[in-house]
């Protein structure tokens, strides 16, 4: 429309002669839309890698494995394949092996692959499948790179006491390990640990066995009959000792997958929220001020002749344009942002491709939040420019006197300096605008103290995890006595400590919930039992330490009875005591208690080295045959690298949360400091200096940052809760902690941020010419 | 000369507080187009008071405004809206100009409300100021900033302007340039003025000169030779 041409103009000129207002608000709704559109971009993305992977690949819908031990008959997969509602089925034998490199003892777990894999498909991305009998492997991907292994190597594998020279024939990735989190055990990593991929007929030869089969992977036609065909398949096989059985929303690695995949859903809401809730306020404050400034130009457009209408869209167009220059490129940066979080995040798992593609929907959400969060924003303001009359604008504006009513509220302040109480009046002046400012600092505060509380829970549950919980140096798995007796002999070996190591299914009314069960001795302190709290706990004599978690959702009481399925077997154990442990949900209970129904002592032995002998005891324990070792060290090295990521994530959102009260505390100081030029430009004439009028507003800025900070805390102590409870999850517990250091830290930085904020103010009382603005007149 | 405005009985009241405040008490009057009128009288007269309502931006209390026999008092907002856009330009003391649009881009901003506006330039160039057409309002003295006032109300060739208190805000000497320009607009394009002033002696340059007081019509005086603005000395 012709007639909006130059007022669209003068929407320009007015964002370029307040630019750096604007440029805070803009950026506020850049990051709101870029946090949106790049979560749940790499959500989507995402999800979308692990669908198309899984089903390229066929992934399995149902699992059991069985005790290696004791391997059932192949033909036992016929009446698998005969249940109505079975789709394909893979069974296969695994095998532990070992070999060395480095100087390290890797353990390497071999699966049987039959000639054709129907389901749990290999991606091959180097080499081939090796062939029916061929003495070679297929070795995942980020295992060989991260041991240097190359196609073609040979790599000498002790399986069962006999040494064979496998060929690397080909590398892939496999769905079933995205990560690679074996059931029933914490955490592993490739530097000690591996899965090769190995010709039935190969590992039957070695092992001396022939058709046998330890694992049963199958997809099903009917998802809503999951429960059932799983519960006829382990009857099929009850006869072998089960030792898991899951489906695939259980499946080890497809739980972390999903709960990170949940993670990611979560923040791309929670985020933006605060960015474009501040934004909105930052619009309707900055508008405000435009309107105010400008009631003698609104007088002349409607005298012009310009309807409301005009008024109304011109200056809804200053919120538009807002929206429309934060969201565009919120909305591209949330994409390229959403590339480089995929791949980052992908690198660490195991999986052939990422998909990155832009999703056009998530665009048009972004760009549409984006331009319509200031747009509401502005609406009232830019409605009530619309509704001014013309004939009282042209006479100015009338302030209205609230002398009254502040003196009443601040009649402690009269023996304060005339600049302190100028400052505190100055806080009733705009009241609106005062809680707009104080809404920020507290936003502000909440993402900072959420930030820090989570770097605050990581490091408790690390330092409690390696410090307090597992305080051994290496874990053996083995149950074999003699091992265990001559490890004991070892003079590198300080303590030697036999655990219970295990999955358990829990069931209850048709609910089952997976965990790890540690059955550990009373007084042993090579693995410690902590609660989440801090606080020391022994095993009961009698029943099982449930994690709350899994106790809520099999709505259990301490003191009930309860079914569990371990790898030894079915049983019935009494709930002693239910509380959460840092970091893994597991359960615990007395070795003594739980050999007898286990029909073992033990399946694996912590070990803890004398001080300096530490890498003696471990070689001399890797030239032990026919165990798997894993070393705290390799451990916590692995959980480091994974942790980066975390920790710039973490760093990025506290950058974050220091630009929301940066922004929201700049704009509301500049706006005051412009709306006032002419009365400070009064103070300044009567002689008051730059830091004097400086002190005033820091007055101002120190009271809105001690009762953001006030505010803040708790809501942000709140908001850390809420957002802890979402990332519970049952396969980790992550600890609520936080430290005294961390409310102190929290305020220092906002205080900081708001200090900076301040200065462009100052700067502008410097600089500001005196007489020019005395004699500027209100139009 | 045709009748271009007609008040009749006109009343404007004004609420206060408590206390109602009557602006116009039954103020009659009646302008012919291309006339020159000068409206003199004391603060609180019902100067300004006269111009919002002819010129549309605000409404009667009682009584008809018709201007070229159209009554606006009963015009809705949206007419009167129209009617601000057709009709009226108006000049203030202040200049009240966009201080964010250069001189051109104020006048252009009354241009693009009308179907067949005048070119900027050209009204720039009558008021004699096409060479600053790119300055800011801040880098405008105080007569140019008045005279791209005018060449804004000018600019969308209304058959009246209202000018209130236009040299208010200027010296002696600009005061007079403001003057002449709109006198030499009135008489080589005809355009009706109606110039709101303290100032008595610009009512020598007027057509025809209107007292008020308390509201009211107090008198008219009519000009048979109005002076020259350049002739004029305060």
């Amino acid at each position: 429309m012709k007639a909006v041409r130059t007022l669209n103009l003068k929407v320009f000129r007015d964002l370029k002669s307040q630019k750096w207002q604007f440029a805070a608000v803009i950026f506020l709704v850049f990051l709101g839309v870029s946090l949106y559109t790049s979560f749940y971009m790499s959500y989507l993305n995402l999800s979308r890698t692990y669908d198309t992977f899984y089903e390229r690949t066929n992934f399995e819908d149902l699992a059991v494995t069985l005790n290696p031990r004791s391997p059932a008959p192949k033909d036992l997969l016929s009446e698998v394949r005969r249940i109505d509602g079975v789709e394909e089925v893979y069974g296969r034998l695994s095998a532990y092996g070992t070999f060395e490199r480095e100087n390290r003892k890797i353990t390497l777990k071999l699966l049987s692959i039959p000639e054709e894999l129907s389901v749990n498909r290999l991606v091959i991305v180097e080499g081939r499948y090796p062939e029916q009998g061929e003495k070679a492997v297929v070795l995942l991907k980020k295992f060989a790179d991260y041991n240097s292994i190359n196609v073609g190597e040979s790599i000498p594998v002790s399986i069962n006491g006999k040494r064979v020279n496998l060929k690397v024939v080909g590398l892939a990735f496999s769905p079933e390990f995205i990560w690679i989190v074996e059931s029933g055990s914490w955490m592993t990593t490739p530097k000690t640990f591996g899965i090769a991929y190995i010709p039935q007929q190969t590992i039957e030869k070695i092992l001396g066995v022939e058709n046998v089969i330890s694992e049963v992977h199958l997809t099903i036609y009917d998802d809503g009959r999951a429960d059932e065909i799983l519960n006829r398949v382990r009857d099929i096989f009850a006869d072998y000792g089960i030792s898991a059985s899951y489906k695939r929303e259980d499946q080890p690695s497809n739980k972390l997958v999903k709960m990170d995949l949940d993670g990611f859903r979560e923040l791309s809401f929670m985020f933006p929220s605060f960015f474009l809730f501040i934004s909105a306020l930052m619009v309707y404050v900055l508008l405000s001020r435009v309107v105010r400034e400008q009631t003698g130009s609104i007088a002349i457009l409607r005298a012009l002749g310009y309807s409301r209408r005009d008024i109304l869209l011109h200056y809804l167009t200053h919120s538009l344009v807002i929206g429309i220059l934060g969201s565009i490129p919120g909305a591209v940066g949330g994409y390229a942002f959403s590339v480089l979080m995929t791949a980052e995040y992908t690198k660490l798992l195991n999986v052939p491709y990422y998909i990155a593609i832009v999703h056009k929907d998530v665009l048009i959400q972004g760009l549409a939040i984006g331009v319509i969060v200031p747009l509401v924003a502005g609406i009232s303001t830019a409605y009530s420019a619309s509704r001014i009359d013309p004939a009282i604008a042209m006479r100015g504006v009338e302030v209205e006197a609230r002398k009254v009513k502040i003196d009443r509220i601040l009649f402690f302040t009269k023996k304060a300096s005339m600049l302190t109480r100028l400052a505190l009046r100055n806080l009733f002046r705009s009241p609106r605008r005062t809680v707009y400012s104080l809404l920020g600092v507290v936003a502000s505060v909440t993402l900072i103290l959420t930030s820090m509380v989570f770097l605050d829970a990581n490091e408790f549950a690390i330092s409690m995890q390696f410090d307090k919980i597992t305080t051994y140096d290496m874990k053996i798995s083995t149950s074999n006595p003699s091992i265990y007796r001559e490890i004991k002999k070892m003079p590198e070996v300080e303590r030697a400590v036999p655990i219970i190591e295990t999955w358990v299914v829990f069931e209850r009314d048709g609910v089952t919930k997976t965990s790890i069960l540690y059955a550990i001795g009373h007084d042993q302190d090579l693995f410690n039992l902590y609660d989440a709290g801090g606080r020391r706990h022994h095993p009961p004599p009698d029943g099982i330490v449930l994690p709350e978690i899994l106790a809520e959702k099999l709505k259990i009481t301490k003191g009930e009875d309860v079914k569990i399925l371990t790898e030894f077997g079915r049983e019935e154990v009494t709930i002693a005591e239910i509380y959460n442990q840092p970091l893994t949900v597991a359960s615990y209970t007395d070795i003594l208690y739980f050999s007898d129904k286990a029909g073992t002592d033990f399946n694996a032995i912590l070990v803890k080295f004398r001080p300096g002998m530490e890498n003696e005891g471990k070689n001399r324990i890797l030239d032990v045959k026919g165990i798997r070792t894993d070393s705290i060290d390799d451990l916590k090295e692995y959980i480091d690298e994974i942790m980066t990521f975390f920790y710039v994530f973490i760093y990025f959102t506290l950058l974050f949360g220091a630009s929301l009260g940066f922004a929201s505390i700049f704009n509301t100081t500049t706006v005051n400091v412009l709306e006032r030029r002419r009365e400070i430009a009064t103070l300044r004439m009567l002689g008051y200096t730059t830091g004097e009028v400086a002190y005033s507003l820091l007055i101002e800025t120190v009271i809105i940052g001690i009762i953001g900070i006030a505010i803040g805390i708790p809501l942000g102590y709140m908001t850390a809760r809420l957002f802890f409870e979402s990332f519970q999850s049952e396969m980790y517990y992550m600890p609520f902690i936080i430290s005294g250091m961390t409310y102190v830290l929290t305020a220092i930085t906002t205080f900081v941020t708001l200090l900076l904020s301040l200065l462009p103010g100052i700067r502008y009382v410097a600089r500001m010419e005196i007489e020019k603005v005395t004699k500027e007149m209100v139009s | 000369m045709n009748e271009l405005l007609r008040l009749v009985d006109v009343w404007k009241t004004y609420r206060m507080g408590a206390v109602d405040v009557h602006a116009l008490r039954g103020m009659d009057l009646d302008v012919k187009s291309g006339e020159f009128v000068v409206v003199l009288g004391p603060s609180g007269s019902g100067k300004t008071t006269l111009l919002n309502l002819v010129g549309g931006i605000d409404t009667p209390t009682k009584g008809d405004i018709l201007f070229n026999g159209i009554n606006i008092s009963s015009l809705n907002e949206a007419e009167l809206t129209i009617h601000r856009r057709e009709n009226v330009g108006f000049i203030f003391q202040f200049f009240n100009l966009i201080p964010t649009l250069t001189a051109r881009e104020n006048v252009m901003l009354a241009a693009e409300l009308v179907e067949n506006p005048r070119d900027a330039d050209e009204v720039l160039e009558v008021v004699g100021l096409k060479h600053r057409a790119d300055h800011f309002p801040s880098e405008l003295s105080g007569g140019e900033q008045q005279r791209v006032a005018i060449a804004r109300a000018l600019v969308k060739s209304p058959p009246l302007i209202l000018a209130d208190e236009p040299t208010g805000s200027l010296d002696f000497e600009t005061g007079k340039m403001v003057l002449g320009v709109m006198r030499d607009i009135n008489r080589d394009e005809g355009v009706t003025f109606i110039l709101v002033t303290h100032n008595s002696v610009i009512a020598e340059m007027a057509d025809r000169v209107v007292h008020l007081k308390d509201g009211k019509v107090a008198r008219i005086i009519v000009n048979e030779e109005p002076a020259e603005p350049e002739e004029l000395s305060w």
